[in-house]
């Protein structure tokens, strides 16, 4: 199968060969990759420098003169998320106008003003100093003339070619200034942060042409291709500042009354080139593999050989306290955040919200969960809401505020006497919390907006 | 060639190395240690001394009224109890004799039981008052399950309490087992006391919490009386302590006959330690005697 494919391989390569003799475009590679991970590079346009070379040999018996073309052939894409660009009815969807393009070589020849307009370099064509898109599939632009005859063209002034004839014989081992092209790509994300750059594998093929000078739209020679593979990666990048292990220790009866907190224990960052959820969900090994039957604490260890009470501590009863409101709670009534301020006795509005899942996640209905409070954005169904692209790093210049980027999490524990958690659900009493140690978990869950 | 291969295959290679990075998942473990908390503060003198030098104290005993206030927070469910022990280096549920005046005689005994210690209480047992039947089998708790009666008054005539009278000697368990928890049997004059809570589980406590939230209820909240009892008892109690020593001195109290709960196992345990000092002629050696009382605060069990 492999020896009849390169059979099929060399006999392409002899008919392209054969077919070209004398006039001979060539791609120093054939494909690149660009992949956008970073959030950095989303407040900027991507720039990929010398994705390959293109180069030119024009030689005898050959005569006349040349130009050149890049055509915008195809574009593909396979996207990651319903948001964005890739949206159904965006606006101006990511496609093959927000991939630029340049072609330099030490003559400038693309920016040679062909029309005379005393604009330089000549805005219709390709630039040998500015990215410039080619345009929508099917279009092509010109590197190197124009669709008048021309004739003979002098090299751009002020270069090492200016006054020298570019666009006749050569090679780019003779006249490498002339005959070879560094072709650079950049990416428009200039609709960022306003629009999301739908996350996908993208790719986009451009062809190279040369035509006859005296007959325009008259190719010569063979067609190159270059293929520019562009992935966008959903960044969801969330740096958090905690310990592993928050421990609370109740050994005074007035840590009972009055609670013990754990004020700023966990700090988190959010940087995201999507719309996102920040949310707080808190479960135990018990609830999970209930399934939300059991949403208690794990029991590490009894302290009572014959214990009167309970060891059923709900999850919920762990209060957890965010530095700044939600920005986008979402319309439902009652507590969309963590905001408020503990109080004394616990008022349940700073009650974890207990769900179970990894990926996706149930609220726990014994628990009093609906998953109506986010620390930003909301999961809830009912009353979505969304935070947009931004960074804690730096303001974005109106299109987000950092600081809504960035929050500060406290955590309180009240067991009260008796010991009976009675901001938790389900209820313990009339029991009382067994002694011992417990675990449970909070995940912090960055999540793009669904 | 190389470049005609890499042209032929570029379009095998588009959907390779997709990481998506739909969610970011941190998670944080809050671990917690929830100490059984059983405080029992005493307020009051470590020691407590009966001087008997008047003939009318062997006659109408000494009583030490508010010797103890004990404050109680506690986590978790809890009983609270007193246990009257000694060192036993007369015998056991005997108060230990620390000197013999070497006046006794023949007649002269110094097994003097622990019993003959009487508390009481204020307030009740809340069991007690509840009349919580669980405790004790179908019997509701009656006061013969804490201190709560007051000392009984002694007869003139007999030298001893009415009959079936007193209520207040102290729960003696074996020095052995000073720990041993009191008997509720749900028989009549068979029961074992407690100051606070009770024996079983499920109702048989007092619930967590602390005399630091307690309400005394001096007033009302509106300018008017109160009811001047606590809240929620149970936390926190005023103990005195009697003790009798009769003429001739047989200390009276802890006998059967003296007692509405004599048969209670530890009482007559402690009577029969004492031996003969109850049959008429004989009377407690003089000297000094001690013994203890340790208040035992329990989680439920």
């Amino acid at each position: 199968m492999l020896k009849n494919f390169f059979l099929i391989s060399m006999t392409f390569y002899l008919f392209l060969s054969l077919n070209s003799k004398g006039q001979v475009l060539e791609l120093s590679s054939f494909q690149k990759k660009i992949v956008i991970d970073d959030f950095s590079e989303f407040t900027s346009n991507p720039t990929l420098y010398a994705a390959t070379t293109l180069s030119f040999t024009y030689a005898a018996p050959l005569a006349g003169h040349w130009d050149l073309v890049a055509e915008s052939f195809a574009f593909n894409d396979n996207t990651y998320s319903t948001q964005g660009t890739a949206a159904a009815g965006a606006a101006d969807p990511f496609d093959e106008e927000d991939i630029k393009i340049r072609a330099f070589n030490e003559c400038n020849t693309p920016d040679i003003d062909y029309d005379i307009s005393g604009a330089s370099p000549n805005i219709n064509h390709l630039s040998s100093t500015l990215f410039r898109n080619i345009g929508a599939t099917g279009t092509e632009k010109y590197i190197v003339g124009n669709l008048a005859a021309r004739g003979n063209t002098p090299g751009d002034i002020g270069s090492p070619c200016a006054g020298a004839p570019i666009n006749s014989t050569g090679s780019p081992s003779s006249d490498p200034q002339s005959h070879t092209f560094r072709i650079d790509f950049e990416l428009d994300f200039s609709n960022f942060p306003a629009t999301v750059m739908t996350p996908g594998f993208y790719t986009y093929t451009v062809n190279f042409k040369a035509y006859d000078d005296a007959n325009p739209g008259t190719q010569i020679g063979n067609t190159v291709s270059f293929s520019l593979e562009i992935e966008i990666l959903p960044v969801l990048q969330m740096n958090i500042s905690s310990l592993q292990n928050i421990d609370f220790s109740f050994s005074d009866i007035n840590k009972y009354i009055s609670g013990a907190i754990k004020y700023g224990a966990t700090k988190m960052e959010v940087n995201s080139n999507l719309q996102w959820d920040l949310t707080a969900i808190g479960s135990s090994f018990t609830n999970d593999q209930s399934s939300g039957l059991s949403p208690f604490w794990d029991i590490i260890a009894s302290y009572s050989s014959n214990p009167g009470g309970s060891s059923n501590i709900p999850l919920s009863a762990l209060e957890i306290f965010q530095n700044q409101p939600n920005p986008q709670p979402g319309a439902g009534a009652g507590a969309r955040d963590y905001s408020a301020n503990f109080t004394t006795p616990p008022s349940g509005n700073n009650n974890i919200e207990v769900a179970t899942g990894y990926l996706s996640f149930l609220p726990v209905a014994l628990s009093g969960s609906n998953l109506e409070k986010s620390i930003a954005g909301s999961i809830d169904p009912l009353f979505p809401s969304s935070m947009g692209p931004g960074s804690y790093i730096i303001d974005g210049g109106g299109a987000w505020v950092r600081e809504q980027f960035s929050y500060t999490i406290s955590y309180r524990l009240t067991p009260g006497l008796p010991a009976t958690f009675a901001n938790g659900a389900p209820l313990i009493a009339p029991l009382y919390a067994n002694p011992g140690s417990y675990s449970m978990r909070v995940k912090f869950i960055l999540t793009e907006d669904q | 060639m190389k470049k005609i291969f890499s042209l032929l295959f570029a379009s095998t290679l588009f959907f390779g190395s997709a990481n998506a990075q739909i969610l970011s998942e941190q998670n944080v473990t809050i671990n917690m240690d929830l100490q059984p908390v059983l405080q029992l503060s005493i307020e009051g003198p470590e020691q407590i001394d009966f001087n008997f030098t008047e003939i009318d104290q062997y006659y109408a005993g000494i009583v030490k009224n508010g010797a103890n206030v004990l404050k109680v927070s506690s986590s978790v469910s809890f009983d609270l109890w007193a246990a009257g022990l000694s060192q036993g280096n007369v015998a056991a549920l005997c108060m230990d004799q620390l000197i013999d005046y070497q006046g006794g005689g023949a007649a002269g005994l110094n097994t003097v039981p622990v019993t003959a210690l009487e508390l009481h209480q204020f307030p009740p047992n809340p069991l007690v008052t509840a009349a919580t039947a669980t405790c004790d089998g179908a019997t509701a708790m009656t006061d013969e399950s804490d201190y709560s009666q007051a000392f009984a008054i002694i007869d003139n005539a007999t030298n001893l309490p009415t009959a079936l009278a007193g209520n207040n000697c102290i729960y003696a368990p074996a020095p052995t087992t000073p720990y041993i928890a009191p008997q509720m049997t749900g028989v009549a004059g068979a029961e074992e006391k407690y100051i606070a809570g009770g024996d079983g589980t499920t109702t048989c406590s007092v619930v967590g919490g602390s005399y630091l939230t307690n309400s005394m209820n001096f007033s009302n909240g509106a300018g008017g009386a109160g009811t001047g009892l606590p809240v929620n008892p149970g936390y926190y109690f005023v103990m005195d302590y009697r003790i009798v020593p009769g003429l001739p001195a047989s200390f009276p109290m802890h006998i059967a006959a003296g007692n509405a709960n004599g048969t209670a196992l530890t009482l007559a345990a402690a009577a029969a330690a004492a031996g003969n000092l109850a049959v008429a002629g004989n009377y407690a050696s003089p000297g000094v005697y001690s013994m203890y009382v340790k208040y035992i605060l329990a989680e439920d069990q």
